[in-house]
């Protein structure tokens, strides 16, 4: 292995578990008690090679979003050949509510929102990332599925806006509000609900 | 009524007894009004009874004597955004169309949410989420919850004289709150100082339209009736 390659891999390592070790102390102590010594430390690495990654605890918190929300902008792989419109929305709703609860989204979601009127930065990138590029991959999916006549042709940027809060409400909205909500028992019945809704809104006419 | 009379401003003269509830309301609005403005200021944990009470200009005596804790107080002042909490549906169906009617909870809806600062609160209560999840979950349980079933209560009035196809009216309403939030409360919750956008009545006329789309009577239903 040449040096450079060993040194971009061992950076890379390093990388990834300062964003680790920032996730968690972010997601215990919060964004404004979370510090930077203490994140370095907990990653074992230096401060100062904390700081030639990422030049502020604003930095660092935007990366751990972008991180935690990369599964969010591409659905494109949800689109096989034989699949139904109603097992694509299925897997599409599957995959947006699983990044939520998988990979700490709601909980993050939490403490950006009570950084607003401190950090307005920090929550304006977070919507961008979780709200806007993700409502722009769902977009893609459903042109695709509008091109295949599996769907009706329709403003797919507000199809996806209402098919998005409806999902939010039942399963991001109450997560705000309690650290330890769990997906609910009858998620099933309010996925198909949505999925209904949807198909009602934009499916293809009934013969 | 009995007893003295007392002179108030403007000459009007109270019994003893309205004026001393009138007098006891000012002070209890008063007390509301410091207490939102401590709590967004500094955050639930951070707010001092001592300095509502100087803030509102009254004795802590007096603000105890009307609430009895922090807590109680906080209760009040989520109550007081969410217009009074009790069960009765939000809007009369009257003759109005279902469309109109819809739309006019969507309105009440976003009025009570940037009214009294709903925002800047529940951001706040989620932000404690950790310190002090009772908290959040009694918003949740005596705002949110309340708040659907009243406005729940304008659907099934719609079920009833056949607008809309019978059907789960509890999924529904929130299916309806997702959409309109999606536009308007989501954005306005990750963002300082948001501002209601101009084309509001054109978002809400579009979540009203899919509402009744879902689950509206279809159009030769309500012909043949």
């Amino acid at each position: 292995m040449g040096l450079d390659t060993h040194r971009r891999n061992v950076s890379e390592r390093k990388r990834a578990s300062i964003l680790e070790a920032a996730r968690n102390s972010f997601l215990e102590n919060g964004y404004s008690r979370a510090g930077m010594a203490e994140i370095a430390r907990e990653a074992d690495v230096s401060t100062a090679t904390l700081y030639k990654h990422f030049s502020s605890k604003e930095e660092l918190f935007s990366a751990v979003v972008k991180h935690a929300g990369r599964p969010v902008a591409d659905y494109s792989g949800l689109l096989a050949p034989n699949d139904t419109a109603r097992d694509i929305l299925y897997k599409l709703c599957k995959a947006y509510i699983s990044v939520q609860y998988d990979h700490n989204i709601n909980a993050l979601m939490r403490i950006v929102i009570a950084e607003v009127p401190s950090a307005p930065k920090l929550a304006a990138e977070m919507y961008e990332v979780i709200g806007n590029r993700r409502n722009e991959g769902l977009m893609a999916v459903i042109d695709a599925m509008i091109e295949r006549g599996m769907l009706r042709p329709h403003d797919s940027a507000f199809g996806v806006r209402l098919g998005a809060g409806m999902l939010k409400e039942f399963f991001v909205w109450p997560a705000l509000f309690d650290a330890n909500f769990q997906m609910p028992e009858d998620a099933e019945d309010k996925i198909e609900a949505c999925i209904d809704a949807y198909l009602k809104l934009y499916g293809p006419a009934a013969s | 009524m009995r007893g003295r009379r007392w002179l108030v401003e403007g000459g009007e003269s109270l019994g003893l007894e309205d004026y001393r509830r009138s007098v006891s309301e000012t002070k209890r609005a008063a007390i509301l009004k410091a207490a939102r403005r401590n709590f967004l200021i500094g955050g639930y944990s951070k707010a001092a009874m001592a300095e509502i009470a100087r803030d509102a200009d009254v004795s802590t005596a007096t603000l105890y004597k009307h609430f009895s804790s922090k807590e109680t107080l906080f209760r009040a002042v989520i109550e007081e955004a969410y217009g009074g909490i009790d069960e009765r549906p939000i809007a009369d169906v009257g003759d109005a169309s279902a469309h109109e009617v819809l739309c006019s909870i969507c309105r009440i809806y976003l009025r009570q949410q940037f009214e009294d600062q709903m925002n800047g609160l529940l951001r706040m209560v989620i932000g404690e989420v950790p310190a002090s999840p009772q908290l959040a979950q009694e918003v949740f349980t005596r705002g949110v919850t309340v708040r659907y079933r009243q406005f729940r209560k304008v659907l099934d009035a719609l079920v009833a004289r056949g607008d809309l196809v019978p059907h789960d009216t509890e999924t529904s309403v929130r299916q309806l709150g997702g959409m309109v939030k999606e536009f308007i409360v989501w954005p306005a919750l990750f963002t300082k100082d948001y501002r209601i956008p101009d084309d509001i009545e054109q978002t809400i006329d579009g979540c009203v339209g899919a509402y009744l789309t879902i689950h509206g009577r279809p159009a030769a239903a309500r012909l043949a009736k």
